[in-house]
């Protein structure tokens, strides 16, 4: 202890920290603390003259050890990292004290909050001396990306990465990819075609030879770490062979099952049991819904009936013979695309969806405008086939709920802007109405559609109704009441259809590939991200990156930027081929080692495997690159065998020293 | 009470849009600016020119033209500086009280103010002046001709206009109510 030469410094952080403790006081204390040789204060130790302080002061002061007393470890610990590899130091003989977060931010009591300063101050001292100089580790990581869920999010992220040189695999749990984007008609606020821009960047990743697409898809089991993932997709039986298959038609077209419920048009239509579910799917191949199959539902009475759309294709491409089969992926990073999935409106039963006919949600609107939809682009009433009188569009259906959904779906204003402006130019005569609370056009080029929307004479009801109903007879139609904060009265209106923007909802699958991947979800049920602001596209497993959606509601533009940003977050990763693996982490003794394997369950990144020696003795290994060094498996060993770098058991019990005998 | 949507006036956005020229009260978006800065507001609950543009907005010309409200707006054109649409609520109310007149609705004093322009071409007639040190003062004393108004020639050029009709119909008087 007496070799080790301490430097603490003290930083104000302008008023955030001064402003609390009395640095002065502070800096006297430090100064009598054993081990320490030099204590300096400074505004902002985190600028550049405030480094170059740090910098100067080990080389002349010939300190081993550095406290920095500052902010979080999360924000500046790597900086002070690089600083003290500048001066000479190993990185890790650097400890921050945390001074802001932890104490002057959080009291108001000048004179506790000095005290607590310097008992934490002390206690980062304490712990100083007994570093050890760690060296960071470099793994090979295989240059191939597996992609989750192939919506315009992980599109995006597929081509940058693909056009980057990456080899890119897109699992696809539907028979194309595309996603929710395939079945908008328009997209605000420009009112582009929707699928005028998505399909083009469909063929981009069809035809790329570096993306790989595993549509009809399901990601079975992940294994593996940062740059080694050991991936197993479960690949659902098409029952028609891609290599043979020409997209032809004559299958659909022939088969006799008419009357199954299309999803592509939320049941706004139906479909075939062999199907393609829209036109420009990528891939064209067929795919047998072996639920609503004639010859299926027949195999299991034991008979062989209809095979129709087998005698008639051509090139003998349908194949009732195919299985569920496995293959086995070997990529160095992951990227979670799988989307939101729309809340289901009928849990508000007030709004009527499910009930009356003319309730329809946003999603069904779209299909119905759209020119490829079941109408072929004709907006009506469901209930009878005739135009409506009147649309009524209502905001924030099951949105910014104090229980249940809290957040806002961030794209219902927008669409209810947009698609009541289509019917305003399809159906000058039809009474357009959007009740909302607040309409947020936040997005560049939104305000602009709101006022253009405004200016066509929508009317704008400023509240939403408590209830739905509708009248009974000859001419039956839905009415509400609702009190429009605007006029400051009570509002009937009596109106066709009325369109629900309901919210975004993180999809079924989210809780599988949460423990699958070893990820976790947010209150709201999405994935949770790394940090919020500044790094919201990585999770806390390294490797493993959000894109789109799953992370939270988005409109396009922003699925769009965060897939692409997924795609730079993988290539800073991927591009060297090398990654480098922090220190801090786990480490096993094996001497002491027993072999028990309690550690192996209680890791939560499954980084701990219990090898058998050749000569039969049992020993716990830490896989480097998996662990984040969260101590759970040091705290569970019976024989201490286990120690966390960087949070040694000594380095922990001298803090605690500290903290009990100042 | 509950208005009903569906017996709104469906056209008198349009009506206004007639006289307003290049304002729209369709681009409100209710930011409420004018009756912050409105100084009549200040002094009269019953007026408030965003709930008056946006009456227009929903077509409620019955509420707008039957009510005193649009009459006490004093022309000060704050609101018309402010609006971040350029909605201008002045210009939405002026017109509104052309639509009312038409339709024979305004106070007393304005149907007085039409008579005496009819009648003189005046809106007020030359009145005595008091001034701070209680002197009176009119045209005579200030050395002005005594006002000559070639009646004829102006009824005449009246006549191509809509004032004798709206004449005629405020002197039916149907009468304007107040809210308080």
């Amino acid at each position: 202890m007496d070799k080790e030469r301490i430097g603490v410094f003290l930083c104000h952080c302008g008023t955030n920290i001064a402003h609390t403790v009395d640095i002065g006081k502070v800096k006297k204390y430090v100064e009598t603390l054993p081990g320490v040789v030099f204590v300096k204060d400074y505004s902002y130790m985190c600028s550049d003259p405030g480094q170059r302080l740090v910098k100067e002061s080990i080389k002349e002061n010939g300190l081993t050890k550095v406290v920095i007393a500052a902010c979080t470890p999360r924000l500046h610990e790597s900086t002070f990292r690089e600083t003290l590899r500048e001066g000479g130091l190993n990185p890790y003989n650097l400890e921050i004290a945390n001074i802001r977060e932890h104490c002057s931010w959080v009291h108001d009591n000048r004179e506790i909050a000095t005290e607590k300063a310097k008992d934490i101050i002390r206690m980062a001292i304490m712990k100083a001396a007994l570093l050890e100089p760690l060296e960071e580790r470099e793994i090979e990581a295989v240059k191939e990306v597996l992609i989750v869920g192939a919506g315009i999010a992980g599109i995006s992220t597929a081509l940058i990465l693909a056009n980057s040189g990456i080899k890119t695999y897109i699992v696809e749990k539907e028979p194309s990819i595309g996603g929710k984007m395939a079945q908008l008609d328009k997209t605000f606020p420009t009112l582009d075609c929707s699928a005028c821009i998505l399909t083009p960047l469909m063929v981009d990743v069809e035809r790329n030879p570096l993306i790989e697409i595993l549509s009809y898809s399901e990601v079975e089991s992940v294994e593996g770490y940062i740059g080694n993932f050991k991936v197993k997709v479960r690949r659902k039986p098409r029952y028609v062979r891609k290599d043979l298959c020409t997209s032809c038609g004559l299958c659909w077209e022939n088969c006799p099952s008419k009357n199954v419920p299309n999803e592509f048009d939320l049941g706004l239509s139906t479909r075939t049991a062999i199907y393609i579910p829209f036109l420009q799917a990528v891939p064209a191949i067929p795919v047998i819904d072996a639920e609503n199959c004639r010859y299926f539902q027949g195999l299991k009475e034991g008979k062989e009936r209809c095979k129709i759309c087998q005698k008639k294709c051509p090139v003998n491409a349908v194949d009732y013979t195919m299985e569920e089969s496995f293959i086995e992926l070997e990529v160095g990073a992951i990227v979670v695309a799988t989307g939101y999935e729309i809340f289901d409106a009928s849990q508000r039963p007030q709004y009527g969806y499910g009930k009356y006919k003319d309730v329809i949600i946003g999603l069904q609107f779209e299909r119905l405008i759209s020119a490829s939809g079941p109408t072929e682009g004709g907006i009506i009433r469901p209930s009878n086939g005739q135009i409506p009188k009147s649309v009524t569009f209502i905001n924030c259906v099951g949105s910014k709920e104090s229980d249940g959904n809290q957040w806002c779906c961030r794209y219902g204003c927008m669409a209810s802007l947009k698609q009541a402006l289509q019917v305003r130019e399809k159906y000058p005569e039809v009474e357009v109405n959007i009740c909302f609370t607040d309409m947020r056009a936040f997005g560049k080029g939104y305000e602009e559609l709101y006022r253009r929307c405004r200016k066509t004479g929508i009317n704008f009801i400023n509240g939403l109704p408590s209830e739905i109903y509708e009248t009974y007879g000859e001419g039956k139609h839905l009415y509400f009441t609702v009190f429009d904060g605007f006029l400051n009265e009570v509002i009937r209106i009596d109106t066709d259809l009325v369109v629900l923007q309901v919210n975004m909802v993180s999809p079924k699958e989210t809780g599988e590939l949460v423990k699958k991947l070893g990820l976790c979800t947010s209150g709201d049920g999405f994935f949770q991200e790394a940090h919020a602001k500044l790094r919201p596209i990585e999770t806390p497993t390294p490797g493993v990156f959000l894109a789109g959606t799953c992370q939270g509601p988005k409109d396009i533009v922003d699925t769009v930027c965060h897939a692409k940003g997924a795609g730079g977050d993988v290539l800073k990763l991927l591009q060297k081929g090398i990654i480098k693996i922090e220190p801090i982490s786990a480490e096993v003794n094996e001497e002491l080692c027993s072999g028990c394997g309690m550690c192996e369950p209680v890791c939560p990144y499954g980084a701990i495997v219990i090898e058998v020696k050749e000569d039969g003795k049992r020993l716990a290994k830490v896989i480097q690159a998996k662990c984040v060094g969260c101590g759970t498996c040091v705290a569970t060993c019976p024989s201490d065998a286990i120690i966390a770098h960087n949070f040694t058991t000594e380095q922990i019990i001298a803090q605690i020293r500290a903290a009990v005998s100042p | 009470m509950v208005l009903v949507l569906e017996q709104r006036d469906k056209v008198l956005v349009e009506e206004t849009l007639r006289i307003l020229g290049e304002q729209d009260p369709l681009a409100c978006y209710q930011c409420n600016k004018c009756t912050s800065g409105c100084p009549i507001a200040l002094v009269r609950q019953d007026f408030r020119p965003h709930l008056i543009v946006q009456q227009t907005r929903m077509g409620l010309k019955d509420v707008l033209i039957k009510e005193e409200a649009i009459w006490y707006c004093c022309q000060c054109l704050k609101c018309v500086a402010r609006c971040p649409q350029k909605v201008a609520p002045y210009e939405v109310i002026f017109a509104l009280r052309i639509l009312a007149a038409e339709a024979g609705y305004s106070p007393k004093n304005i149907t007085k103010l039409l008579q005496s322009f009819w009648n003189n071409g005046m809106v007020t007639t030359p009145m005595i002046i008091v001034t701070k040190d209680f002197a009176e003062v009119t045209r005579q004393t200030l050395g002005l001709p005594a006002p000559v108004v070639d009646t004829e020639g102006l009824r005449k050029a009246l006549k191509t206009t809509k004032l004798p009709t709206i004449i005629e119909n405020l002197k039916k008087r149907k009468k304007v109510s107040k809210k308080d």
